[in-house]
């Protein structure tokens, strides 16, 4: 397994916000965390690159025990995408460079300076090069942050709802993106998402986190309704649209609907 | 990687190609900028050592600094003018640096050693020494220094507990930060406080003071590049390109700590050990000018938001940007002020003080604004 963890536990103080979470993830994949709100998905996620100190548990990726690696080691392995990025005096391109930050010593190569022009201009960010991040849009902000994760060039992307701020246009895009990235084998991604279906047109493995515990891991198609239903407390269905599976909350019946439906039945 | 999946149409690399170009344009236009600060800041120092009341030629200057020149111009020159303006440019970068990099470390565009409280602690150090320890007085220029009717252990003194006023701020500072975990926005609040306290200190022991003493403090608070020794200056110089190199070995981690703490961990940056020991460092400096120079208001603050304007937020740049316009603007600020008044008045503290009030404003509207 490219990256690997074994009974992972976090806590502030004595709350304990998870505990027991084991994770297997081979090398090309996406794996998708679920939960309700306040399950811990993004403390999860701040915790696999130890920008928050895990209590207990191992971490492995490629071999290596990322609790005894430097943090410059860390960045060079592992990016990290959060919710929401603060806006910079920055330009896009510096930000975009900053990626490149684990590699430089004193300034940057001919090799980082190449990868930067290329990630702006595969992302359609080019003509905002020398544009301070804090003048640009929420999307394209966030465009910009995840173009900086990749500058890093990493095994493994940590992403904590990539798509949150960006349009439709914008999802698929990035989304698609992330996906043929990883798909070329070169990295995987572990990725928060609160859209289910784009988690199931996305992810090939599901990490349902429920009060703390692993509720599931699995692969995608082993995932069913009542799993859902169970992490969320909704009855759910699964369609089938264009070869994508769609998750659409089961309507039930309102209490007045209820007692009509009680009253034909009896009589 | 990524240069697997490059662009492999024409226009698009020849976009990526006018990106690049474009940014090398803008790095070009940027070291210009700083080469012509520099270059103005050099014409500014020789301009500074000319004027005064004890008029010199551009040739008594050559004949001075080649070591012709007569006796009265070799002490104006070599004891007076070349020590304040020196003074002036090693305290002014030091005050630009400590203020860029304590806006940078506290993400807060109003940190300098003033809004900390580290200016209000030396001064209460001072007023510590020049009232209760019975220190004395001050030189009015460093020709003072060597005369005997000022005593040498007074102005250490002075300068000591100046210097223990403000390192004792910066501690409390860096305790509340380190062990309660403060955010940086708390810790803006509590440099506040600390202002607060350090002031009704000072004004508590000027309350039980002499009319001379009072008059020492109150002079001593203004803030004076006149009254540096050359060991001090020599002093202050080496403690300050120290702290400029720590700073500009750590500009891309400064850059990274820009886009917020996680981030900047996951670029591989200790937050906890730069915050730390770049507010200690900043400090430091802030703590020296103050305790040999007085408190010299607001330069903390203005010298970076200019370097922004001109250079934006690259700490590669606005690192140097910062310490060539805070030496360009106290050394500005202390020449008009002896154009103004003469050689040994209006110290530069006022004026300082009244650059800041606009930068408040200013600050204030552009706030307002978004």
């Amino acid at each position: 397994m490219m990256f690997s963890v074994r009974h992972l536990g976090f806590g502030y103080g004595s709350r304990r916000i998870f505990h027991g979470v084991n994770l297997d993830l081979p090398t090309g994949s996406i794996c998708g965390v679920l939960g309700v709100n306040g399950a811990g998905k993004s403390t999860l996620l701040k915790c696999l690159n130890r920008i928050l100190e895990p209590d207990k548990g191992d971490i492995t990726l490629k071999g290596r025990d990322i609790r005894s690696m430097g943090r410059r080691h860390i960045a060079r392995s592992i990016a990290y995408v959060p919710q929401s990025s603060s806006a910079t005096p920055l330009t896009v391109f510096d930000t975009v460079l900053l990626g490149r930050k684990p590699y430089i010593k004193w300034g940057p190569s001919a090799h980082d300076m190449d990868l930067v022009e290329t990630l702006l201009t595969t992302m359609d960010l080019s003509h905002l090069a020398l544009r301070p991040t804090h003048m640009l849009s929420g999307g394209e902000l966030q465009k910009v942050t995840i173009a900086r994760a990749l500058a890093q060039e990493p095994d493994l992307i940590l992403m904590d709802e990539p798509t949150s701020s960006l349009d439709l246009k914008n999802q698929i895009a990035v989304m698609t993106l992330i996906h043929k990235t990883v798909s070329q084998e070169t990295m995987s991604a572990v990725v928060t998402m609160h859209d289910l279906n784009q988690a199931f047109r996305y992810a090939d493995y599901f990490l349902m986190l429920k009060e703390g515990r692993v509720h599931a891991f699995c692969p995608k198609k082993e995932v069913t309704p009542e799993m859902i239903g169970e992490v969320y407390g909704v009855e759910v269905l699964f369609e089938q649209i264009q070869n994508h599976t769609v998750v659409v909350p089961r309507e039930r019946p309102s209490p007045g609907e209820r007692r009509r439906a009680f009253k034909i039945a009896v009589g | 990687m990524w240069m697997e999946t490059a662009p492999t149409n024409e226009p698009l690399k020849q976009k990526g190609a006018a990106t690049a170009q474009r940014y090398k344009a803008d790095m070009t236009r940027k070291s210009v900028s700083f080469i012509l600060l520099t270059l103005l800041l050099i014409l500014l120092a020789f301009w500074s050592i000319a004027m005064g009341s004890f008029h010199l030629s551009a040739g008594d200057l050559m004949r001075i600094f080649t070591g012709t020149g007569d006796g009265i111009g070799n002490i104006v020159i070599w004891h007076i003018r070349l020590p304040r303006v020196l003074a002036a440019i090693v305290s002014g970068c030091g005050l630009g640096l400590t203020g860029m990099v304590m806006q940078t470390l506290l993400k807060n565009p109003l940190a300098s050693p003033f809004t900390l409280g580290i200016s209000q602690g030396s001064a209460f150090g001072a007023a510590f020494a020049i009232v209760v320890l019975g220190a004395g007085g001050i030189p009015n220029t460093a020709v003072d220094l060597g005369g005997g009717g000022f005593a040498w252990t007074s102005l250490c003194a002075v300068t000591a507990c100046a210097f223990f006023g403000a390192m004792a701020a910066t501690a409390v500072i860096l305790m509340l930060a380190y062990f309660r975990k403060m955010s940086p926005e708390s810790v803006i609040l509590a440099g506040v406080a600390l202002s607060s306290l350090f002031t009704s200190g000072t004004i508590l022991i000027q309350f039980f003071a002499s009319e001379v003493e009072v008059a020492t403090v109150v002079f001593w608070t203004f803030g004076d590049v006149a009254r540096s020794s050359g060991t001090e200056i020599l002093l202050l110089g080496l403690v300050t390109l120290g702290v400029l190199l720590f700073f500009l070995l750590n500009r891309w981690n400064l850059n990274a700590l820009c886009a917020g703490e996680d981030e900047a961990r996951s670029l591989g940056v200790e937050v906890d050990r730069l915050r730390l020991t770049g507010m200690f460092l900043a400090a430091l400096v802030a703590a020296l000018v103050t305790s040999f120079h007085g408190v010299i208001a607001f330069l903390g603050l203005l010298a970076p938001h200019i370097g922004r304007r001109l250079a934006g937020g690259d700490h590669r740049f606005l690192i140097p940007f910062s310490c060539i316009l805070g030496a360009l603007l106290l050394l500005a600020a202390d020449t008009c002020g002896r154009l103004v008044v003469g050689s040994s008045a209006l110290p530069v503290g006022v004026l300082t003080s009244f650059m800041g009030a606009p930068l408040f404003l200013f600050l204030l509207i552009r706030g307002l604004d978004k």
